[in-house]
């Protein structure tokens, strides 16, 4: 039997191990991979950068646990950007797990590192079932679709809500999606009817359906999954917005090696897959 | 003690999960039917606590007696508490704020709105599928569900997902006065987009010139395909990666890093 007979008899099984050990031994042996900022993050970047400092960003959390990976570090390099430069933040969940994503991420950046007021620098408005209705809803009002927060108080009782009554009076949206509801509805039901500034980071496996609302200016920029994230965290290191690199660049050495790879096995398999049928024709 | 417990049990149904790559085995079918269950589990609890009962029972009409004897579970009915000449939301009921003597004289007001007894009846009848006899009427909330999301989705859809991307594809406005990379890819995306339809035109047969743009049409969505299957490998090793360095800090913490 041909090396090229035995490849395509190849158990499954070794691919699953030079898979594993391709993410973990980069993982062991950490090594530095070069991040360069694409357009798509630099306009993300360019969005905030818009801003004038103290404006309100409504940031929506629709991630779960099986997407933290990916999501959580873009997560955290946004809200460190945005409470940074002083915006006041309106967190929104339009998944149920997003409540518990928001809870954590706030507790660590908005309480542990910039020791701020629940209620006048940030709020979070928790979960409310009903996907894409719930933003038409807020689109009219923020406390008939929202009468109390997370903490059981009605908005009202809150200095951050004075003077807020709907999804006109934010500056600025940031979808934190992996899935529906998420970016996609975001733009069809509040950026694009109602005009409001938006951009998003999102799963990979999301990149190619969000991307044409990325081309035609409906959002403003994308983080596209773990590398989107890495980017951005990048970004914050060039611009001075941060001091060091997080979760997101050291998993990106991992990811490079798994790629390479993949793109090993899938050319030496159709390699194998032609020369092996070539020769069955021959014979 | 109790995070501990969690991390090792994490572990180990990630380390049975992943024992399935190697053979199908009992100790990733007792994780997969474990998964499943707490699943199915979850997401009735969150949808009857999060859903049913806010938005459906908290707008119904509540005996006094019932608000009061279940706390826990009816809070989220009332909307307001009402305590000499004070008016608190409905969670004053279970927050502590009150003593038991207070609440007991305290008046719960339950804002009820019949037009909830609708979907009330609405959401029973998908329940008369289990009877053969009355089972059409099922086919009712069906139809009010399938109503109600086309016109909501209607409009939007086709202002952001046809409008605008028309706009957007056609139109060069946008990148006048930009150099020749721009001009670039505003062509290849028109001549993907024209082929593209071509492609999924199926009144002509593809044939002579139909054909070969129907063909190029071809080519640009394998290249979407391609940049899809990209995306979704790198969010899987994403996920692979997350898992590891759970893992990871699961050892570290047993052998001191």
């Amino acid at each position: 039997m041909n090396i090229f007979a035995r490849l395509n008899e190849l158990d499954r099984r070794w691919i699953f191990l030079m898979i594993g050990l391709s993410v973990a031994l980069p993982l062991m042996f950490p090594f530095s991979q070069p991040v360069k900022v694409s357009p798509h993050v630099q306009s993300v970047y360019d969005a905030l950068e818009e801003l004038p400092d103290g404006s309100l960003v409504l940031v929506s959390f629709e991630y779960g646990p099986s997407t933290m990976p990916e999501v959580r570090p873009m997560a955290k390099s946004l809200l460190n950007y945005l409470f940074a430069h002083n915006h006041k933040i309106i967190v929104t969940c339009l998944w149920p797990d997003g409540l518990f994503m928001s809870r954590e991420i706030l507790g660590e950046i908005a309480v542990d590192k910039y020791n701020l007021e629940y209620g006048a620098d940030y709020i979070n408005l928790g979960y409310k079932p009903g996907n894409e209705v719930v933003i038409n809803a807020i689109a009219s009002s923020f406390s008939v679709t929202f009468p109390v927060d997370t903490r059981g108080r009605t908005l009202a009782s809150y200095p951050i809500m004075e003077g807020i009554e709907n999804l006109t009076n934010i500056d600025m949206i940031f979808s934190l999606s992996a899935g529906f509801p998420g970016t996609v509805e975001w733009v069809q039901y509040a950026a694009d009817p109602l005009g409001i500034p938006m951009s998003t980071g999102c799963t990979a496996v999301q990149v190619t359906e969000v991307v044409p609302y990325v081309e035609s200016g409906q959002c403003r920029g994308i983080l596209g999954g773990l590398s989107g994230a890495a980017e951005f965290e990048q970004l914050m290191v060039d611009m001075g917005e941060a001091e060091e690199l997080g979760a997101a660049n050291s998993g990106m050495a991992a990811q490079g090696v798994a790629h390479m790879v993949i793109v090993l096995f899938i050319v030496v398999g159709n390699l194998a897959f032609y020369v092996e049928r070539r020769r069955q024709r021959k014979y | 003690m109790i995070v501990t417990i969690g991390i090792w049990c994490a572990a180990f149904l990630t380390l049975a999960i992943f024992s399935f790559l190697y053979k199908d085995n009992p100790f990733y079918r007792f994780a997969e039917h474990l998964f499943t269950g707490v699943s199915a589990a979850y997401w009735m609890v969150v949808a009857f606590w999060n859903q049913i009962h806010p938005n459906l029972f908290g707008n119904l009409w509540w005996p006094d007696w019932f608000l009061r004897k279940w706390p826990e579970f009816t809070y989220v009915l009332v909307d307001e508490v009402h305590v000499g000449g004070e008016i608190l939301p409905g969670n004053a009921l279970v927050d502590g704020s009150l003593s038991p003597e207070v609440l007991a004289s305290a008046e719960l007001v339950n804002i009820i709105s019949p037009i909830y007894y609708i979907p009330l009846v609405l959401g029973i009848l998908f329940f008369t599928r289990l009877i053969p006899k009355i089972s059409y009427l099922s086919r009712w909330p069906l139809a009010f569900v399938m109503g109600m999301a086309a016109g909501l989705r209607l409009y939007s859809f086709l202002q952001s997902n046809a409008m605008m991307q028309i706009s957007s594809t056609v139109n060069p406005a946008p990148i006048m006065g930009q150099g020749f990379l721009a001009w670039l890819n505003f062509l290849i995306v028109a001549i993907g987009v024209f082929t593209g339809l071509i492609y999924f035109y199926f009144s002509k047969e593809h044939k002579g010139v139909f054909g070969q743009l129907s063909r190029v049409g071809v080519l640009f969505l394998m290249l979407s395909f391609g940049a899809a299957f990209g995306y979704t490998v790198m969010a899987r090793i994403s996920l692979l990666l997350g898992r590891f360095q759970f893992l990871g800090g699961w050892l570290g913490g047993i052998f001191g890093n």
